[in-house]
This record gives C-alpha cells, sequence and structure tokens, in this order.
C-alpha cells in the first residue's frame, strides 16, 4: 500500500504536485527576495557596473544554453514516463542529470578564474551578491542532478514514474532562476 | 496530439528560446542603453513564460496553482516596493547612508583597487603599510628587540626598509625625511620626491601649489596640493586613481595624464603619500610644505 501522501488529494491535483508547487511557491520568495535585493542594491549603485563587466557573458551565455537544453531533455522526459516508457524517461533524466553537471563544471571553472583574478566575494557589494545569488542557484542544480539520480533509478524500472514530471517542474525552475540571473549578472553592465 | 507531435512541440519551444538567448547577447552590442534592457529582461520575462506555459505546464494546471504562485510573486513585489526606496537612496528625510555614499564615491572595481582604498587615511605611514610583506618589515624593525631571530624574509624586508629609510632622506628638512622612509617602505628603492620633481613639478608646481611652468597655461588648473579643501574632497583611493587612469577617468581635465604605465601601484601610494605634505592643513605637515623644495 502506498502512503496516504501520495494518494490522498482533496484539490484534485496529485498530492506529489501540490507539494512540489508549494515548494516553488516558497522559492519564489527566497530567490525573489534575493534578486529584489541585488536590483534595489543594484540602482542604488551604478558603480557596480564597471565592476560587473568582469563576468564573461561568453560563460554565463553557454550554461543558460546548457539549462534550457536540460530542460527540453526533462520534459521529454516527463513526456515519456507519461507513456509509461520507464526506461526511455530514465534515458532523458540522464541527459537532463549530464545538463546538471555540465552547469556545475562550468561554473566551478568560472568561479575559479575569477576568483583566482582576486575577484572574490569580499571584493564589493556586486561581487558578494554575484556569488550569493548564483551560489544558491548552484545549490539548486546539484541537489535537483543529485536527486534525479534516484528518480532515473526508480524509472528505469518502471516504478514512480509520477516523480519524472515533479523533479520536471522542480527543474524547469532553477531554469528560470537562470534565465533571470543571466542577464543581472552578466548582461547588465 | 501524438506522442510525436509532443516531443516536436517541445524541441519547438526549445528552438525559440535558444534563439531568444541569441538575441540577449547581441543586443548589449549595440550599446544602446534601452535595447540592451529590452533585450536582456524583456526577453528574460518572454523565455520565463514560455518554460512555464509549455515546460512546466501551467496553462493547464488547476487554477488553484496559479493563484499560489501570484501570490508569492506579490508578497515579493511588497518586499521590493517597501524596502527598495530606502535602499536605491542613500539620503532620505532624517537620514543618510554613510557607507553606501562611501562606496558610491571610492568604487572598488578591480581587486587590485582595495589596496588603494585601504589607504585611506592621508597618512604616509598608512599608504605604506598597505603593502603585505612591507608592512610585516617595517613592523619587525621597530618592533623586534634585536631582529637577530627573526632570520626570514620579514628580516629581510625590514633590512631592506632600513637600508632606504637612510638612503631615501635626501630631503633637507625633518618631516620630509620622516615620510620618505614610509614612503620608500611601499616602494623599496623609490624616491617619491625626485618622481614628484621630475614627472608632475612642471605643471603641478614644484611647491605642488599647481603653478608650474606648464601649469600656468593650463585650463583648468592643475590640481594645488597646499590646499587643504582639495585633500578634503578627496580620499586617497581617488587621489591614486587620478595619478594611474588620469583626470579623465575620475571625471576631470585629460590634460592630467595617465601614470600607470609609467610608475606601479605601490610607486604611486608613495606619491600619493608625498603629496600629503604639501597639504597646509593639518599638524605635521604645515612647515614641510612651506619648505620642501
Ligand atoms: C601636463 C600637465 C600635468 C602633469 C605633468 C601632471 N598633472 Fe596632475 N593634473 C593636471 C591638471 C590640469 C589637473 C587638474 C584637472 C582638473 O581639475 O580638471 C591635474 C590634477 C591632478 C590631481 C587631482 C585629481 C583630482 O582628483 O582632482 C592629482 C592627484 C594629480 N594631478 C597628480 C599628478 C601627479 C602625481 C603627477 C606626476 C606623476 C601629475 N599630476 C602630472 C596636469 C598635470
Amino acid at each position: 500500500m502506498k502512503p496516504i501522501a501520495t494518494t490522498r488529494s482533496a484539490s484534485s491535483i496529485p498530492t506529489g504536485r501540490l507539494a512540489i508547487w508549494w515548494v516553488l511557491a516558497s522559492e519564489v520568495v527566497i530567490f525573489g527576495g534575493l534578486l529584489g535585493s541585488y536590483i534595489m542594491h543594484r540602482l542604488g549603485h551604478p558603480e557596480w557596473g564597471e565592476t560587473a563587466a568582469h563576468t564573461n557573458t561568453w560563460i554565463g551565455a553557454f550554461n543558460t544554453l546548457v539549462l534550457l537544453t536540460s530542460s527540453l531533455m526533462a520534459v521529454l522526459a516527463h513526456d515519456a514516463a507519461e507513456q509509461g516508457d520507464g526506461k526511455k524517461a530514465a534515458r532523458f533524466i540522464g541527459m537532463t542529470m549530464l545538463g546538471g553537471i555540465t552547469f556545475a563544471c562550468v561554473k566551478s571553472f568560472e568561479w575559479y578564474t575569477e576568483i583566482s583574478h582576486g575577484f572574490t566575494i569580499t571584493l564589493n557589494g556586486f561581487w558578494s551578491f554575484y556569488y550569493t545569488a548564483a551560489g544558491l542557484h548552484a545549490l539548486h542544480v546539484i541537489a535537483g542532478t543529485i536527486i534525479m539520480g534516484f528518480i532515473a533509478f526508480d524509472a528505469n524500472r518502471g516504478r514512480e514514474l509520477q516523480r519524472v514530471e515533479l523533479i520536471g517542474i522542480y527543474w524547469h525552475f532553477v531554469d528560470i532562476v537562470w534565465i533571470f540571473l543571466f542577464p543581472l549578472l552578466y548582461i547588465a553592465k | 496530439m501524438s506522442a510525436e507531435s509532443h516531443s516536436r512541440h517541445y524541441i519547438k519551444i526549445w528552438a525559440i528560446l535558444v534563439v531568444l538567448l541569441v538575441i540577449s547577447v547581441i543586443g548589449p552590442m549595440f550599446g544602446h542603453k534601452w535595447l540592451t534592457l529590452i533585450t536582456a529582461f524583456g526577453i528574460a520575462c518572454v523565455k520565463a513564460y514560455l518554460v512555464a506555459k509549455h515546460f512546466m505546464h501551467l496553462d493547464i494546471e488547476k487554477a488553484m496553482i496559479r493563484w499560489v504562485l501570484i501570490t508569492s510573486v506579490v508578497l515579493m513585489g511588497l518586499f521590493y516596493a517597501g524596502t527598495a526606496p530606502d535602499v536605491m537612496e542613500h539620503t532620505g528625510l532624517h537620514w543618510t547612508n554613510d557607507a553606501a555614499i562611501y562606496a558610491s564615491e571610492n568604487p572598488v572595481h578591480e581587486p587590485g583597487d582595495h589596496h588603494a582604498a585601504g589607504a585611506g587615511e592621508g597618512e604616509a605611514g598608512h599608504a605604506a603599510g598597505e603593502h603585505g610583506g612591507d608592512a610585516h618589515g617595517g613592523g619587525d624593525a621597530h618592533g623586534a628587540p634585536a631582529g637577530a631571530e627573526v632570520a626570514s624574509t620579514a628580516e629581510a624586508g625590514s633590512e631592506q626598509g632600513g637600508e632606504t629609510e637612510e638612503a631615501a632622506a635626501p630631503a633637507p628638512d625633518g618631516e620630509v625625511a620622516e615620510a620618505a622612509p614610509a614612503t620608500a617602505g611601499a616602494a623599496p628603492g623609490f624616491d617619491a620626491a625626485a618622481a614628484f620633481q621630475s614627472s608632475c613639478s612642471t605643471c603641478h608646481g614644484e611647491a605642488g601649489d599647481g603653478n608650474g611652468p606648464v601649469g600656468a597655461a593650463l585650463n583648468p588648473k592643475p590640481a594645488n596640493f597646499t590646499d587643504p579643501a582639495f585633500w578634503e574632497a578627496r580620499d586617497d583611493a581617488m587621489v591614486h586613481k587620478a595619478i594611474k587612469e588620469g583626470g579623465a577617468a575620475v571625471g576631470k581635465s585629460p590634460m592630467m595624464a595617465p601614470w600607470g604605465s609609467t610608475y606601479d601601484d605601490a610607486q604611486i601610494d608613495a606619491i600619493v603619500a608625498y603629496l600629503h605634505h604639501f597639504n597646509t592643513a593639518g599638524g605635521a605637515t604645515t612647515e614641510a610644505a612651506g619648505e620642501t623644495p
């Protein structure tokens, strides 16, 4: 028998999906607060523009492409899961994970370069937001990638296919956060 | 929709997203502020919408979910509206945000800027102290009883500091002599006074009053370092930047050329420290200004 949490639903929304949306609603406030604070400080400090010029637009753009593509993989996984094809879903989740791993690797390379050039979190307000916002986002990428490992393992055996959609919703949200971080940290200079 | 057309639909959305990404990268290349803002943030909104609608299926999700999310976004907007005015403005009815004002007047753009920004107090010794190893060396020279046990690089540093102390004190005046070693500590072997006389005095005058032979003809006139008002309006970081990157970099006359390729940061710090001697305000430097060659 399945635990009540996965079967009962008063809102006619599957409980798991309702839960993931609640998670995202709170994430909206977490990231929204962080990005909102960044925006208001950035508007109050036009001089940050010059220091922001040191971020690498190409790396940021490449990582955007990586996340957009991994989102496509996540939605294709969802599609496969809906057709009951667990193996195919697992393969697509694997590709999404690959995107997450690529993103994290590019990010570490980027940070390594920046830190070794002295652009550390303590340099000025811009860089402390840069590392905090991108760091919180990167933690979401890493967490999502790990969770996807478990879900792909199950899906490959045809189990818990509904979770494929749930992790996908989460992943698209992480993608959306980056869609805003990219212009905020890399383009507005 | 068949499974096949489902995935084709998703791929189409992905392709649109990639095209939008390309546009947002190209946008800033035209250098129009508004175009950049639109291609950056307008497109970010469109992309977010596409992902939310087509990948997260928010359009066919139950209305309740949309309300939950909208509530979050509205709360976030409330937070922003309530906080932003105080953060974006640096002064208000009964308050000023001194830290923010200082930060915007003394921007730190590059890691190196920290050095300059740190040398704020306007004392020669301070500028010297900013340079890592040398600061230690200097401290040891005075602090360590004999210095003999400290047989390390720090020792070497202090020795060197000690040597230049004698060597680089050609000034006739006690005050300048005291300053010279301090500046030499920042840039060992570098004589700020001589550098000023050879590079700057034609415009800024031998006495630092802005009345050098070339300077007299300039408009605006070269800065007058004897004027206390000059020093009150600036800190060392700005003076450092003006010397390193030229007048234009700090919104001043381009006649003040950049010297960053002639002098390195430590040497410029030493020059900045030396310039303070012209200042007619503040006890110790009063006589110095009059007597400096
Ligand atoms: C060609 C003439 C010229 C020479 C040489 C020159 N300066 Fe200047 N400098 C100027 C002028 C003109 C200004 C005033 C700019 C203004 O007020 O718009 C100025 C301004 C400055 C300022 C003040 C900037 C500010 O914040 O207002 C500093 C500091 C300074 N010079 C340092 C130096 C030093 C140090 C040297 C030698 C390494 C030097 N200058 C050589 C012409 C010169």
